[in-house]
């Protein structure tokens, strides 16, 4: 296996096919993750494709010191935040006006706590170290088992296990702060 | 402020094994899981549980998702299939007339002057204000030097012919054409940095008020101006030196050229430097008004695709704070 540091400078010179092949590997894990976030599939592919996008119009100016698998995750992340921060805003203004119209569609506060959710997700995520992050996703959302998070991220079981302990508490903290 | 000590009552290795109870791993503990169920008023473990369905089930197409990607980039950027032997010729003729573009529309800016300062040749000298960074000049020899903003570069109008001698005060990152028969050299006040063909960054006057280099690539030689003093530095390198002393060290910021680069990455670091830095990368002023703010840990890159106002927005949403904008400081308080 390549090491992180070697894809970088490859794709830095101009490697279309290493970056193909980056783009391939992580996919399907990084718009699963957006869309846990956002909540909606077109939304979440755009927001990872743009990603890759701009990666490769800026990748001489790339310098990713961590880990590549959570720079790219991380970037997601941001992007996921602006688009519910953005969403919020349209939603209050369709919230307000469909109040004005009727009375009977769905509640202003389901609206609104459909985004909450996503929000309080985000910033739990937010809150958790790169890596923590990444086996809290992988665990809850893409339902894998801990020796398959092990594998994939190459780290012990023990690893996955104590951040798991540590995702959880902050979940509790974050409900708890609701 | 009482519900958040609830989470004090379990010890780390606890809060392991309820994850693992809780995500159908291995193991059993009932005592704890009940202890943990009694004064879950939140339904947290139910809530852990429930998060699978959030994850998604559409199936993700690959193949399509990169075409399209490959269609979008080649539409921007045409020459896509020779980049790989021409690696990035078009963006440095891209950069050159950006660079050439840039000289010229911020005159007004910028003071670019040429003076007479010696009989064979002018004196060329470009200085960055406040809001400049990044700035590229393109020396005849293929050198590039990117100067940070509040700094000045000059060199002679006959540069190369005989010998490479620059000058800087303030902050620049340098990518330096190598030819081992003209060294270059640069006067960087308190000492002169000389190297044959490397990338490395110059601070001429920092928080000590000494002369700092870093080095990316290749091998850079300070030493002082009486030449008593000569340090050595290989690549991620830090030198120091002022008239007294000197000293080398390993640097161990990923974020040291961030002014050059746009990008800034951290991994818990706390919100107090991750202000610092975008401070001195971006110029943001921000102020936490209740200083535990400060103390939040971050772990998120960032780059300059977003706008100030964006990476303020998602520094609030993540710690749940509120932020107003007061003559172009950013105020941050507790929801």
């Amino acid at each position: 296996m390549i090491r992180d540091i070697e894809i970088i400078r490859r794709i830095r010179q101009g490697d279309i096919g290493q970056f193909e092949s980056l783009f391939r590997s992580s996919y399907v894990s990084l718009v699963k993750y957006a869309k846990t976030l956002t909540k909606d599939h077109d939304t979440a592919e755009e927001i990872v494709q743009d990603l890759f996008f701009r990666l490769w119009q800026d990748r001489e100016k790339l310098n990713i010191e961590s880990s590549l698998n959570g720079y790219l995750f991380r970037s997601v992340h941001n992007k996921c935040l602006h688009y519910i921060e953005h969403n919020r805003v349209v939603e209050r203004y369709a919230e307000e006006m469909s109040y004005r119209q009727t009375e009977d569609q769905e509640s202003p506060s389901d609206i609104l706590q459909y985004g909450e959710l996503q929000a309080s997700i985000a910033r739990i995520l937010a809150k958790l170290p790169e890596r923590c992050g990444q086996i809290f996703f992988m665990s809850r959302f893409e339902g894998l088992k801990y020796a398959e998070i092990a594998e994939k991220l190459s780290v012990s079981v023990k690893t996955v296990e104590s951040n798991m302990g540590r995702a959880l508490k902050e979940f509790r903290k974050e409900l708890t702060e609701q | 402020m009482k519900e958040m000590n609830k989470t004090e009552k379990f010890n780390d290795r606890e809060w392991e094994e309820l994850a693992s109870l809780l995500s159908d791993e291995n193991g059993e503990n009932s005592e704890l899981l009940n202890r943990f169920m009694a004064d879950d008023i939140h339904n947290t473990g139910e809530q852990w549980k429930k998060l699978k369905s959030m994850g998604s089930d559409t199936e993700i197409n690959v193949d399509r998702a990169w075409s399209t990607l490959q269609s979008r980039l080649e539409k921007y950027t045409p020459e896509i299939d020779k980049i790989n032997t021409r690696t990035g010729s078009l963006r440095t003729t891209l950069f050159r007339i950006a660079a050439v573009a840039l000289i010229i529309f911020s005159l007004g800016a910028i003071a670019v002057y040429m003076n007479n300062a010696g009989y064979l040749s002018k004196k060329i000298s470009v200085v960055t204000g406040n809001d400049q960074k990044n700035l590229l000049i393109n020396l005849p020899d293929g050198s590039k030097i990117f100067m940070n903003r509040n700094s000045k570069f000059s060199y002679r109008s006959d540069f190369g012919k005989h010998k490479r001698d620059v000058k800087l005060n303030g902050e620049a990152f340098f990518e330096i054409s190598p030819d081992p028969t003209r060294p270059f050299i640069i006067d960087a006040g308190k000492a002169s940095i000389k190297v044959v063909g490397t990338s490395f960054n110059v601070i001429t006057n920092n928080r000590e008020s000494e002369v700092e280099v870093f080095v990316v690539t290749g091998k850079v030689i300070l030493s002082d101006k009486s030449g008593s003093q000569s340090v050595a530095l290989e690549p991620g390198y830090i030198g120091k030196m002022d008239s007294k002393k000197s000293e080398k060290s390993l640097n161990d910021n990923p974020n040291y050229r961030s002014w050059n680069t746009g990008l800034l990455v951290y991994s818990g670091q706390k919100l107090e430097v991750v202000f610092q830095d975008l401070k001195r990368v971006y110029n943001m002023d921000i102020v936490a008004d209740d200083p535990s703010i400060l103390e939040n840990p971050w772990s998120s890159p960032i780059d300059d695709n977003e706008t100030q106002e964006t990476i303020i927005r998602i520094i609030c949403t993540s710690f749940n704070l509120s932020y107003t904008k007061d003559s172009n400081v950013y105020h941050l308080s507790k929801k």
